[in-house]
């Protein structure tokens, strides 16, 4: 029934707040089907008398996960047995409206391997506290509870040059992009800090950190070809790589501004698989306006201007994609051209 | 505008038309220059304006490249001195052409038409130059070391040309000899540039302009040579074909530059879309 162990995890549902009791099966279903018509995006909890807590994540009113939150751990719940483990009754429920970077974001927290480590601290100390654990370069996440609001920042590993942020506030969950300085701007109170140490070799990582580097690799990539062939060539590339991309299936868009990327993939392969596919496309399609030379020219420019984090997964994964001499490239040069 | 099928086909129908339309200008023109069918004015007429026209040809494909960018289109300034460069040329064929037809023997001297071709490889070069910044993003330390080096070996070039021309007395007068020396050096120095973009654009459609310049940088090239060395003045003479198959190579490099040109703006007006769409 259950797929993957989290060890020592928080019990994060506590933040999603609790609005109706005591409700029967029937009447769960009945809301789980309203938010679904609503295309409601976000957490649902659930909670039982028993003790067990499970949290339902919605993405565009499609139900993607079932966690079973317990004091240790949490759970992947699979599909087939949703209906069999939320048949009991007095049933509690909260929602919590996330877009889908939050929920991303709750992912990694709910299924990457952690250790935990818990301080009360200032203000002051949790400014060198968050650097040092900033520095580390194996990733983490950081949960901050203070009198009314729940913070979660991720940290990718040192460098690391992105940290995501959810805020919860009354109810109200706010998603952003920061740094490490954001321990600065932090009202002056006492913190309940805990520090969730993770490893980078987990696929739930992997795939964060590869969604984060796709962005600015499709940016750069896309402003790159933008200088050499114009503005109006460069969007319609996107165009075409959105056209594919949609087409595939998948709910993304590109454009010069990089990657807009509403999809929630299962799995690590499925997320290649589809960075993989748009970045052949932007190979063929960019290679017949400036030639395949200057792809692969412009691919190995871009992940040196990356941040070491990026480029290092990106290179674990993809490069081979642009190598010289590669099939790829051979198979490009036999494209009819326009 | 807009045609009623797709892109592609509306790009390959409108390149295949350029084509067919240069390939025919160059059988007239070869018609003309070989059986020459009317008498020794009109043919001269004829051929001129056809030369005229091909450049003509050039200079228009490379405008309307510089009009499908946009101002703050790093490309456009690229395709803004090209054109003027191209214009600038077609000036020194129109007076060139006007002497050829005014003069009694039709032997046009270093003159006027000269200072319009001469002047244009400063707009080429900053063409180039411009491609180059783009493609390399150079520092001010490389882009100076690049800009010496090329001046550096125009120069060199053209001193060793001018040299041998003052050694052999091929030219009438200094002033002759420093303009007739200027081309093949300027030719070659334009043609290695052209060489290094097209080796960096390899297959690209946005390749294909320079493509069309290193054609007509080495056609030049032929050109001045055959001039320089008396072959074009002793073939004519003879009656044979080399002055003959230089003029048609110099008239046939403007069409092919015209059409390098005109393909990119195909591709800018059709490429990298799938719909019938046109801009």
């Amino acid at each position: 029934m259950y797929l993957f162990v989290a060890h020592f995890m928080l019990d994060f549902s506590a933040v999603i707040p609790e609005t109706q009791q005591n409700l029967s099966f029937g009447y769960v279903e009945v809301l789980i089907q309203e938010h679904r018509q609503e295309l409601f995006s976000g957490l649902m909890r659930i909670s039982y008398p028993s003790g067990e807590n499970f949290v339902f994540m919605f993405l565009d009113g499609v139900q993607q996960k079932l966690y079973r939150c317990l004091k240790t751990n949490i759970e992947i719940v699979e599909h087939q047995s949703w209906s069999q483990v939320l048949n009991h009754p007095g049933a509690a429920v909260g929602f919590l409206a996330l877009g889908v970077d939050g929920l991303r974001l709750i992912r990694i927290i709910c299924e990457a391997p952690i250790q935990e480590e818990q301080a009360s601290l200032s203000s002051n100390e949790l400014v060198d506290r968050v650097r040092l654990w900033a520095d580390n370069p194996e990733p983490g996440f950081i949960y901050i509870r203070s009198e009314n609001a729940h913070r979660f920042h991720v940290l990718a590993g040192n460098p690391n040059p992105v940290i995501e942020e959810l805020n919860v506030t009354a109810g109200q969950a706010r998603f952003l992009i920061g740094d490490a300085s954001f321990a600065q701007s932090l009202p002056n109170s006492d913190y309940k800090t805990s520090y969730y140490l993770s490893t980078a070799e987990h696929d739930a990582w992997r795939e964060y950190k590869l969604g984060l580097a796709f962005h600015p690799l499709m940016r750069i990539l896309i402003t790159r070809f933008g200088e050499l062939a114009g503005r109006v060539l460069a969007e319609r590339l996107g165009g075409q790589l959105t056209d594919w991309v949609t087409g595939s299936g998948w709910n993304m868009s590109i454009n010069s501004n990089g990657v807009v990327n509403r999809e929630f993939f299962d799995s690590l392969e499925e997320a290649l698989e589809v960075y993989m596919g748009i970045l052949r496309r932007f190979r063929d399609e960019a290679g017949l306006a400036v030639g395949p030379r200057l792809v692969e020219n412009m691919f190995r420019e871009t992940l040196m201007n990356l941040p070491p984090v990026f480029r290092d997964i990106l290179n674990q994964y993809m490069y081979g994609l642009f190598s010289p001499g590669s099939s790829a490239l051979i198979a490009q040069k036999e494209i009819t051209q326009l | 505008m807009r045609f009623g099928w797709e892109a592609r086909k509306a790009s390959n129908r409108l390149m295949q038309l350029a084509i067919t339309a240069a390939v025919i200008l160059i059988a007239v023109y070869v018609f003309i220059y070989f059986r020459e069918p009317f008498t020794a004015f009109t043919n001269t007429l004829l051929a001129d304006i056809l030369t005229v026209t091909a450049s003509l040809f050039s200079a228009v494909c490379a405008t309307l490249v510089w009009r499908m960018y946009e101002k703050t289109d790093a490309p456009r300034r690229i395709w803004g001195y090209f054109a003027l460069g191209l214009w600038i040329w077609v000036l020194g064929e129109t007076t060139w052409s006007y002497w050829n037809l005014t003069l009694p023997n039709g032997e046009v001297p270093v003159g006027v038409p000269d200072v319009f071709w001469v002047g244009a490889y400063y707009f080429l070069g900053q063409a180039l130059l411009s491609q180059y910044k783009i493609l390399v993003r150079p520092t001010q330390t490389e882009l100076r070391r690049r800009v010496i080096t090329s001046l550096l070996f125009l120069g060199v070039s053209f001193a060793l040309v001018f040299g041998v021309l003052e050694w052999f007395s091929l030219s009438s007068s200094v002033g002759d000899t420093l303009v007739n020396a200027f081309y093949p050096a300027g030719d070659l120095t334009l043609a290695l540039s052209a060489i290094w973009l097209t080796r960096h654009f390899q297959g690209g459609a946005l390749g294909r302009p320079w493509i069309g310049l290193l054609v007509f940088t080495f056609s030049d090239l032929l050109y001045a040579w055959l001039q320089l060395s008396g072959a074009y003045a002793w073939s004519l003479a003879q009656g044979n074909l080399v002055s003959g198959f230089s003029d048609i190579v110099y008239f046939s490099a403007y069409l092919v530059l015209g059409i390098g040109s005109f393909s990119q703006w195909l591709f800018l007006k059709y490429g990298l879309r799938s719909s019938s769409k046109a801009r």
